[in-house]
C-alpha cells in the first residue's frame, strides 16, 4: 500500500502530465499496484506512458479512483448513483473508458462497465440496440431483414 | 486420451473415462483461437461493436442473459455469426454466464409422436418446441455439441417396414425463436443405423455399431467434426455390436489419438441407466433397479445407495441432471409417479428428495445444455 502522501505522475497519449495520490492509483490499479511493489517507478523522474489512454479519459478514470477511494465507506445507493451519473457518456466515452480501465486492470470499474454494456443490449429491441450502439451496417440482405421483421415483429 | 464406449450405455474403464470427461473444458478452452479462425468468414470484418476490439466486444455480448440471446441474434449478421459459433460458449464459460437449460423428449398425450420440451429453470413450466423435421423416428441417439442438440440416423417404420436413416439434425438452443434456424439438417452419416452407441468427445461425435439399412448388425464406427460438417468412417469395431445389449461383458475402448480400438476387460456390469456428475458416474444395474451403483473417480470407489421407493413406486427410471443433482425420471406416465432427485452434496439423510421437474408426457429422454 503507497503513502497517502505520495504522488505519482500519468503521462496521457497527449503527453499531458496527471499527478495523482499514489494510494488513489495502488488501490485500483493491478498494474501500477504491481509497478510501484516491484520497484520499478522512479518518484524522482518516471511518468508512467499511458499511450493509449487520451486525457479526457484518463481524467475520468482518476475521478472514479479518487472518489471510491475517498468514499468506499458511503453506502452502497450513494455509490451507485454516482457511478450511473459517472458513466453517463455516449458509447464511445464508454469504450474508452472500457479500453483505459483493461489496460490499466482497474477491476471494479471494468465490471462496472461491462455491466452498463449489457443493460444497454439486455432486454432491449433489436432496433433500439442498433441505435445505442451505433451498428449501422447489420450486414442482412434487405430480403433477410425485411422477413425477420415480418416474421418477428416483437423483436424489433 | 481413451474414450471408452460400450453399447449405448458408456461404462467406466476405471476412471479412465472420467479423465476425459474432466479434461474436455480445458481443452475446449484452449483450442478456442484455433476453432475461432476457422469459423469467422475472412470478409466479414466488420467490428462486433463499433468502437471496441472484438476481444473485449465478445466479452460483453457474452454477459447477457440466455433468454435475451434470441433477440440479439438479430441485431446484425456479425453477432449472429458469433453467436452460433463454438467460441461464443467459450466466452460464456469463462465469464461464468453459462447457464443450464433441461431439454426432454416426450411422448405426444394421443401417444402418436414425439416432441422435446425445455426448462429453463426447475420451477418453471416445460415449453414445448416445433417438431422434428422428416418422419417420427426411435432409435435414434442425442448428443449436445457446443450448445447445439443433434439428433442422430434411427428408424422409422411404415406398413411394417423398417427403415434406418442416416440423417442428422441439429437445433441450436441458443437462437431457438427463429423458426428457420431451430432444427437444421446437418450432414448425412456415411451409414445409415438406428440402436447404436453414442458419445462426444473433445468436440467430435463418435457413433458406432447399431442395426443397418437391412436390420444387419454393424461393426462400423464414424466420427462427426462440426467444424468441416463431415462424417469419416473410422476402423470398426471388432465384432458387430447394436444398442439395447443383453450380456456383453466387455467394453471396446477406441483411443482417439492412435485411431484404433481395443478392449477393456474387467469386472463390467450392465447398466439400465447412467449419468456423470461431477467426479461421481452413477448407474442403475439391470439386475437391482432398486439400487443406485455410485461410482467416484478419485478414490476408486463403488457405493450403493437404495432408491426411496415404496411397495408401488415405478421401479423404472432413467436420469437426468439438473442443477448439479441427479433426477431419475419415471419411464411410466400417471400422474402418480413422481420425479426423484438425489443430491450427493446435501447432508446425509437428506439426499433424496421429490422433484417438481416433470416432462408433460411419457419420458423417453433429457440432456441437460449448457450455455
Amino acid at each position: 500500500m503507497g503513502s497517502p502522501l505520495k504522488k505519482i505522475m500519468l503521462c496521457s497519449s497527449e503527453k499531458e502530465i496527471f499527478s495523482v495520490e499514489e494510494q488513489v492509483m495502488v488501490q485500483h490499479s493491478v498494474i501500477i499496484n504491481n509497478m510501484i511493489e516491484d520497484g520499478s517507478y522512479n518518484y524522482e523522474e518516471s511518468k508512467i506512458p499511458l499511450d493509449c489512454v487520451d486525457s479526457k479519459t484518463l481524467k475520468k478514470v482518476i475521478d472514479y479512483c479518487t472518489y471510491h477511494t475517498h468514499h468506499h465507506n458511503d453506502n452502497q445507493e450513494d455509490l451507485e448513483a454516482w457511478d450511473a451519473q459517472f458513466l453517463n457518456v455516449d458509447s464511445n466515452g464508454l469504450y474508452d473508458l472500457l479500453m483505459a480501465a483493461n489496460y490499466l486492470e482497474i477491476r471494479n470499474l471494468l465490471d462496472l462497465i461491462y455491466r452498463t454494456i449489457k443493460n444497454m443490449i439486455k432486454g432491449k429491441k433489436i432496433d433500439e440496440i442498433r441505435r445505442i450502439l451505433n451498428i449501422k451496417d447489420h450486414g442482412f440482405t434487405p430480403e433477410e431483414e425485411e422477413q425477420n421483421r415480418k416474421e418477428y415483429p416483437h423483436f424489433y | 486420451m481413451v474414450s471408452v464406449f460400450a453399447d449405448l450405455e458408456k461404462m467406466p474403464g476405471r476412471n479412465m473415462c472420467f479423465t476425459n470427461l474432466a479434461n474436455q473444458d480445458k481443452l475446449s478452452c484452449l483450442q478456442t483461437n484455433h476453432f475461432f479462425a476457422s469459423e469467422v468468414p475472412e470478409n466479414d470484418d466488420s467490428p462486433i461493436l463499433p468502437g471496441l476490439p472484438d476481444d473485449v466486444a465478445k466479452h460483453c455480448l457474452a454477459l447477457v442473459p440466455r433468454s435475451n440471446v434470441p433477440t440479439i441474434g438479430g441485431v446484425c449478421k456479425r453477432w449472429r455469426s458469433f453467436i452460433q459459433s463454438k467460441e461464443f460458449i467459450t466466452v460464456r464459460k469463462l465469464a461464468g454466464m453459462v447457464e443450464e437449460w433441461l431439454y426432454f423428449l416426450t411422448m405426444d398425450t394421443e401417444g402418436e409422436g414425439t416432441h422435446w420440451e425445455f426448462m429453463d429453470r426447475p420451477s418453471h413450466k416445460c415449453q414445448a418446441f416445433p417438431p422434428m423435421p422428416g418422419p417420427v423416428k426411435a432409435g435414434f441417439e442425442v448428443v449436445v455439441l457446443n450448445g447445439k442438440l443433434l439428433v442422430i440416423a434411427g428408424y422409422s417404420t411404415t406398413d411394417r417396414s423398417t427403415f434406418a436413416s442416416a440423417e442428422v439434425y441439429q437445433y441450436d438452443s441458443l437462437l431457438n425463436k427463429y423458426d428457420f434456424l431451430f432444427w437444421s439438417r446437418l450432414s448425412k452419416m456415411n451409414v445409415a443405423r438406428y440402436d447404436f452407441a453414442c458419445a462426444e468427445v473433445n468436440g467430435l461425435v463418435y457413433v458406432v455399431g447399431g442395426y443397418g439399412l437391412h436390420g444387419e448388425i454393424l461393426s462400423s464406427a464414424e466420427v462427426y467434426d462440426p467444424d468441416t460438417d463431415k462424417w469419416t468412417l473410422i476402423e470398426s469395431v471388432r465384432r458387430p455390436r447394436w444398442g439395447l445389449c443383453h450380456g456383453w461383458k466387455f467394453v471396446d475402448v477406441y483411443d482417439p489419438e492412435v485411431h484404433g480400438w481395443g478392449e477393456f476387460k474387467n469386472d463390467s456390469v450392465m447398466v439400465a441407466a447412467h449419468a456423470v456428475l461431477g467426479k461421481k458416474l452413477f448407474c442403475m444395474e439391470w439386475k437391482n433397479q432398486r439400487k443406485l451403483a455410485i461410482f467416484c473417480s478419485e478414490d476408486n470407489s463403488w457405493k450403493m445407495v437404495p432408491l426411496p421407493l415404496t411397495r408401488s413406486s415405478s421401479v423404472d427410471f432413467r436420469f437426468g441432471i439438473f442443477d448439479e443433482k441427479l433426477l431419475l425420471f419415471s419411464l411410466e406416465a400417471g400422474p402418480s409417479y413422481q420425479t426423484l432427485l438425489y443430491d450427493p452434496n446435501a447432508a446425509k439423510g437428506s439426499e433424496w428428495q421429490i422433484s417438481d421437474v416433470k416432462p408433460s408426457g411419457v419420458f423417453l429422454c433429457s440432456v441437460t445444455i449448457k450455455a
